[in-house]
């Protein structure tokens, strides 16, 4: 079991936090527009070392409450991402997703064609 | 669900500030939900309003921005059409024309945008996937035009009549 010790972070109208489970998972709720765009760069850049130093085998990011997701948001994934894909792929990347989110097939879908071998996309059992 | 609107268009001239956008998508989203029966057209649309007014706010350099919605009857259908007008310094305004025609000419958008989006990957702090996802996410029309220092952008939907 990996326990993460990521900051809480809850804002106005977002909430970025890990989430208590065997295995690593983080979970993005809310409205991912300006606001969240630093804090989701930090928590990231975070998880990506703490999952390093743990030596995770994946993590699983909850995006099951998340209602939008703007561009700059997306950049942070991407940059995550490729940051993985390009340096040995030390773990896999599994983005729970919630169809009734109209907007998250597409905008996932954007993530896993960068990187299908890192980002898989899995339906949240919530 | 409510019946499409026949014609009808409003706009927002606004000072390019963060603190407007929120309340700008709200309202501009609501009004084109008078006009769309379809869930997924809804968020492609919404999507569209966000990227729009965000760039708007983050490249706009005169007092003033315009976002304007415009819903109008055409044969067996309707078209929702949304258009910005902002000034823009001279090097955003050569870096918008690149990207834009880009995706006007690109026989598969979705190919495009992957190519901005790897090539936007290891850039800190840098986005300029708007534009692009508007096209390829949202596959929403895609035109623009410039005057001078004035970049206006036109994002279409087309909403066909439902068959009953």
């Amino acid at each position: 079991m990996i326990t993460l010790s990521l900051p809480r972070i809850e804002q106005q109208g977002f909430q970025l936090a890990p989430v208590d489970s065997e295995s690593p998972k983080v979970r993005f709720s809310g409205n991912g527009d300006a606001d969240a765009v630093p804090f989701l760069d930090e928590f990231l850049k975070k998880l990506h070392e703490e999952l390093l130093m743990k030596n995770a085998l994946d993590v699983r990011v909850d995006l099951g409450e998340l209602y939008f997701m703007n561009s700059s948001c997306l950049k942070a994934f991407v940059s995550w991402i490729h940051k993985v894909n390009t340096n040995g792929r030390p773990y896999a990347i599994r983005l729970l997703m919630n169809s009734r989110q109209q907007w998250q097939m597409r905008s996932l879908a954007t993530l896993k064609r960068l990187a299908p071998a890192v980002v898989s996309i899995e339906e949240t059992a919530d | 669900m409510p019946p499409a609107l026949a014609h009808a268009s409003v706009y927002l001239a606004f000072e390019p500030s963060q603190r407007f956008v929120r309340k700008i998508v709200q309202w501009i989203t609501d009004f084109c939900e008078l006009s769309l029966q379809d869930m997924d057209v809804v968020y492609r649309v919404h999507m569209a309003i966000h990227e729009l007014a965000e760039n708007l706010v983050k490249y706009g350099t005169s007092s003033s921005v315009r976002l304007d919605v415009e819903v109008a009857r055409v044969e067996n259908g309707s078209v929702l059409r949304l258009r910005t007008r902002n000034s823009a310094a001279p090097e955003r305004l050569a870096e918008a024309v690149r990207i834009l025609q880009g995706l006007r000419d690109a026989d598969d958008p979705v190919a495009y945008y992957d190519q901005l989006v790897l090539a936007s990957a290891p850039q800190e702090g840098v986005s300029g996937l708007g534009l692009a996802r508007i096209r390829a996410e949202g596959d929403l029309e895609l035109d623009f035009e410039v005057d001078g220092n004035q970049l206006c952008i036109v994002v279409e939907a087309k909403l066909p009549d439902e068959v009953s």
